[in-house]
């Protein structure tokens, strides 16, 4: 006799309407899991859920949801929840990037950045860990950035962001590990995504992407492992990243300064 | 700091009403700036602005204000700038810290936390950077912490916010130098104030091997030379940054979870 299944185990998916966040939703669905994908686009989100659904046999729902005001968060949890379902999985991807200095960026676009890369973050990871710390059972993966490994000049919001986002998870790792929950802090370097479209992105100054297929690939080897953080880029980036910590401050911000200044 | 590069305009100290803000605001009363103090105690400020005009014949004005409300950074530049102030220096020192495990933390006073020591630093180096930039002179300091430096277990987002504080600081440094504004990131070790209290970490485990004078005194050495940071700390303070910088990552992750003593941990 078949036990009625009173909750539905899902990944939670934000950013899941383009790029890495989108790369996750199929690979996670092509492993069996059933989806929950939220994002902005309502029309996107819904083509991605009903191709996935079909094509993998799992259930894949959404929510449009502007993740970057306040409230938005709390009212996807509760969403969530009263459509019956538990997170097993959660992929914090909502973020965006933006280039140019900081004086001559607009208030309102530093701190909309400031409020989806760490707020929704934060907040989301902070509605369901404590949940899953109660089931000693989940994961967590927050993406940062190679850009979290130094302050980057005409990045400094988005850089710093990351640099949260990459401390906060190493911390919560460390925290949540000996308790069954695995949190993961993905790095990706230059990736072939929207991202430079939004983010009007500076050259590329080693010219190598990767595919955000590869970048997630990496990313849930590392998470089955809970390794903690992984940087998943090109051999030169990834280098540059796992030794920027050596390089003196002054000397890292003054870098990023002058090879990007030649961007204005 | 000399009279010949003093920036001009009133000097704006978040979290003024103790600790390390109320520090700033007696130093540079004592050099001869006038201040404009905010925090959320009224009663405290007006205290202080009273005994540092009274001391050091300066002007001390105050501004009471919930940081931790998303609207308060831009309704304190209205209020600022409807009192017809030149901010000059931005001392961005309101914050405060939560020890303990972050899943059995309060949500909502982690949010608060990210809002004050994260959007609404940011927010108002945004509202006042740009002015200062176009006068080509000014000094911003925010105040971060020897926590910005590793993943911090059972400290894990305070330490989060003040790697932000850091690296945003570092990049904007960068990005000002050739303006004549000047930004420091300040990196205190556990000082002697109310952060432990507040953060709910035992008070007889907390490290307290630094003074405020101490921090802000070196902060503004630091300042003066644009070094665009500095460290103020004790050599057991240090250690764990130096570490920090030949240890992985995750070792030291791991490491810090024994290090920070909390209350009915």
């Amino acid at each position: 006799m078949m036990s009625e299944k009173k909750l539905t185990t899902v990944a939670l998916v934000t950013g899941a309407s383009s790029g890495i966040g989108e790369q996750f939703a199929r690979q996670l669905a092509a492993q069996g899991n059933n989806l929950f994908l939220v994002a902005r686009r309502a029309d996107r989100l819904q083509e991605l859920a009903a191709e996935l659904s079909s094509k993998h046999n799992i259930q894949a729902d959404y929510l449009a949801l502007d993740l970057a005001e306040a409230g938005s968060r709390q009212r996807l949890h509760d969403e969530v929840a009263g459509r019956g379902y538990q997170v097993a999985l959660l992929v914090n991807s909502a973020g965006f990037g933006t280039t140019g200095r900081f004086s001559q960026t607009p208030v309102a676009r530093s701190m909309q950045m400031l409020r989806l890369n760490v707020d929704a973050l934060v907040e989301l990871t902070g509605l369901y860990v404590a949940e899953m710390v109660e089931r000693s059972a989940g994961g967590i993966i927050n993406i940062a950035s190679t850009g979290a490994f130094q302050p980057i000049a005409q990045m400094a919001v988005y850089g710093a962001s990351k640099a949260l986002v990459l401390n906060f998870s190493l911390g919560l790792w460390a925290e949540v590990k000996d308790k069954g929950v695995q949190v993961l802090c993905l790095c990706p370097g230059y990736t072939n995504t929207e991202f430079a479209s939004v983010a009007s992105e500076p050259n590329n100054p080693t010219g190598s992407t990767m595919e955000a297929s590869e970048v997630v690939q990496i990313a849930l080897k590392a998470l089955a492992k809970n390794e903690g953080y992984v940087i998943a880029a090109p051999g030169d980036q990834k280098f540059l990243a796992s030794t920027a910590h050596l390089l003196p401050l002054r000397l890292a911000a003054s870098l990023t300064e002058r090879m990007f200044s030649g961007h204005e | 700091m000399t009279e010949d590069n003093k920036p001009q305009g009133v000097v704006l100290i978040t979290g003024a009403s103790s600790g390390i803000g109320k520090e700033f605001a007696r130093l540079y009363a004592k050099r001869g700036f006038d201040l404009l103090l905010v925090a959320r105690r009224e009663e405290r400020l007006q205290a202080i602005c009273q005994r540092l005009q009274e001391y050091y014949g300066i002007k001390a004005d105050y501004i009471a204000s919930d940081l931790s409300e998303p609207a308060s950074p831009q309704q304190l530049y209205d209020e600022v700038q409807r009192r017809g102030y030149t901010v000059g220096t931005l001392i961005n020192n309101a914050g405060f810290g939560l020890a303990g495990g972050f899943a059995s933390s309060e949500l909502e006073q982690a949010m608060q936390m990210v809002q004050v020591n994260v959007d609404t630093l940011i927010e108002l180096t945004a509202l006042y950077l740009p002015g200062m930039v176009q006068r080509g002179s000014g000094d911003i300091i925010n105040v971060a912490s020897t926590a910005a430096f590793q993943p911090v277990a059972n400290l894990a987002l305070y330490a989060g916010t003040k790697a932000l504080v850091l690296n945003f600081s570092m990049a904007v440094w960068a990005e000002v130098k050739e303006s004549g504004v000047r930004v420091l990131a300040l990196c205190p070790g556990a000082t002697a104030t109310a952060w432990a209290d507040v953060a709910g970490m035992p008070t007889q485990a907390a490290n307290r091997a630094v003074s405020p004078k101490q921090v802000v005194r070196g902060a503004l050495k630091a300042l003066a030379r644009n070094k665009g940071y500095v460290v103020i700390a004790s050599p057991e303070q240090r250690l764990l940054k130096w570490a920090a910088t030949i240890a992985p990552r995750r070792l030291i992750a791991q490491l810090t979870k024994r290090m920070i003593p909390t209350e009915g941990a």
